[in-house]
């Protein structure tokens, strides 16, 4: 009994410590570009793997990988939003600064919304490259149990559609979401941002 | 428009052209019930070439006017006139290219990137004015060398002392070349012997280039070195007075 309690006492303290860390983590405006990326990067691994289905898979399975699709996006939507507007709240004295020494409210704005396609269109390769690899490796597991080719479990020949359409939702998903965050801080004053003094 | 009083207080012949005139400039923070009036019709003149040193107790108005003056905000009512150019016409866009080009601010927290070295801080003004790193870097580094800090433009700003700090700030302020200064409390969190050096150095670049200053200040020294000085009380101005006609001493001002 007392060893149980030991063991549930020794649990939540390293819940607790997770917790603390990833609360840390969380509050980092860096980790808030990671959230954006994989929120990218989630949706493009569905993305892709649901793209290079083989052909005799079932049209209902096709239809429920394709909801989960629709879903994903609109949750990486809604996390790419909070993310970057706490990321430029953490920012606001990095605004000030950069507004006091003369930044117009274009550079600003221009500057976040480049910001935010770049970890876009690198979510996007790492959520394209992940999704096609699980794509290849559950195409090589069915191989080897002899449900035909290996090319026969993998659709390949429409890539370069595949990619361009997951690159244009990728951006699609991180210039919405960027967007309005982008013109509060173009248009944030320089005494808003820095707090009044005297 | 009422007449400002600085102009009314001033001994410049009426031909002189004011490089900062603020008429009638109120500037309300909140809304009510709670309202703060940091700025109550207020009149001040700055003759270009000038050196004003602007006095008062904390919370008199001098950060805001500074900070209306350096088109970082906008007045509840009144005007405020850089060089004739009332800036209510400019819109964000051009008041952020007028800071780029006609006003040095140091501000009293010396906001710097302090990610960045010394001399990347002084290059930021030139690189968002679009100038190229090459002539950015020359340029900043002539700003340094005015200062005093050629030696430290590779270290960033958490490993400076203060006083270093504040001179890093007056490099990044001047790198511009601006024809108008802003200073807000340049000295407060400084040495004696810093604040000396600041103030010889605020003393030198003014005669130099022939800057118009607007500082604000509780500093003895840096009012020495003043053309006129201007008291704020409760967001209104006081009085203005020339400089020769006021005794000043370490712990207080008065009138002669």
């Amino acid at each position: 009994m007392a060893r149980e309690n030991f063991q549930i006492s020794r649990m939540h303290v390293g819940l607790a410590a997770v917790w603390r860390l990833t609360w840390r983590v969380l509050r980092m405006s860096a980790m808030r570009a990671w959230l954006v990326g994989l929120s990218v990067a989630a949706c493009s691994a569905l993305g892709m793997y649901v793209m290079t289905a083989p052909p005799d898979t079932a049209n209902e399975a096709v239809r429920a990988w394709r909801i989960s699709l629709g879903l994903s996006a609109v949750a990486a939507l809604a996390g790419i939003i909070g993310a970057m507007i706490g990321s430029i709240s953490a920012r606001r004295t990095r605004f000030a600064l950069a507004k006091s020494l003369g930044a117009t409210g274009g550079t600003i704005f221009r500057s976040i919304m480049l910001e935010s396609a770049c970890i876009g269109l690198a979510g996007f390769a790492a959520g394209a490259a992940a999704g096609l690899a699980a794509r290849c490796a559950q195409g090589l597991i069915e191989w080897s149990a002899g449900m035909g080719s290996f090319s026969g479990r993998i659709i390949l020949a429409d890539l370069p559609t595949c990619l361009a359409w997951l690159a244009g939702l990728s951006m699609a998903l991180v210039l919405a979401g960027a967007f309005v965050p982008a013109i509060s801080a173009a248009r944030l004053t320089v005494v808003q941002a820095a707090g009044q003094e005297d | 428009m009422t007449q400002p009083q600085a102009i009314l207080f001033s001994s410049q012949p009426a031909t002189v052209q004011p490089a900062v005139l603020a008429a009638d400039l109120t500037r309300i923070f909140g809304s009510p019930p709670s309202v703060v009036h940091a700025l109550n019709h207020l009149n001040l003149s700055v003759p270009a070439g000038k050196f004003i040193c602007v006095v008062g107790p904390s919370g008199s108005g001098k950060t805001t006017l500074l900070n209306l003056v350096a088109g970082l905000d906008r007045p509840t009512g009144g005007t405020v006139m850089i060089d004739q150019a009332d800036l209510a016409i400019f819109d964000d866009d051009h008041l952020a290219r007028l800071r780029r080009t006609k006003i040095g601010y140091v501000q009293q927290a010396a906001r710097l990137a302090n990610r960045e070295t010394a001399r990347r801080n002084v290059m930021l003004p030139l690189l968002l004015g679009g100038a190229d790193e090459e002539s950015a870097r020359r340029r900043a580094d002539e700003a340094l060398a005015r200062v005093g800090l050629t030696d430290l433009a590779d270290r960033k700003p958490p490993e400076l002392s203060g006083g270093q700090v504040q001179l890093l700030a007056v490099a990044r302020a001047i790198v511009i070349a601006p024809s108008i200064l802003l200073l807000d409390e340049p000295t407060s969190n400084l040495d004696l012997d810093s604040s000396l050096q600041m103030a010889l150095l605020i003393d030198e670049i003014r005669s130099q280039a022939g800057l118009t200053v607007l500082c604000a200040t509780h500093d003895a020294r840096l009012m020495e070195l003043a053309d006129s000085i201007a008291w704020l009380k409760d967001g209104s101005l006081e009085r203005f007075a020339d400089r020769r006609s006021v005794n000043i001493r370490s712990d207080s001002v008065s009138t002669r």
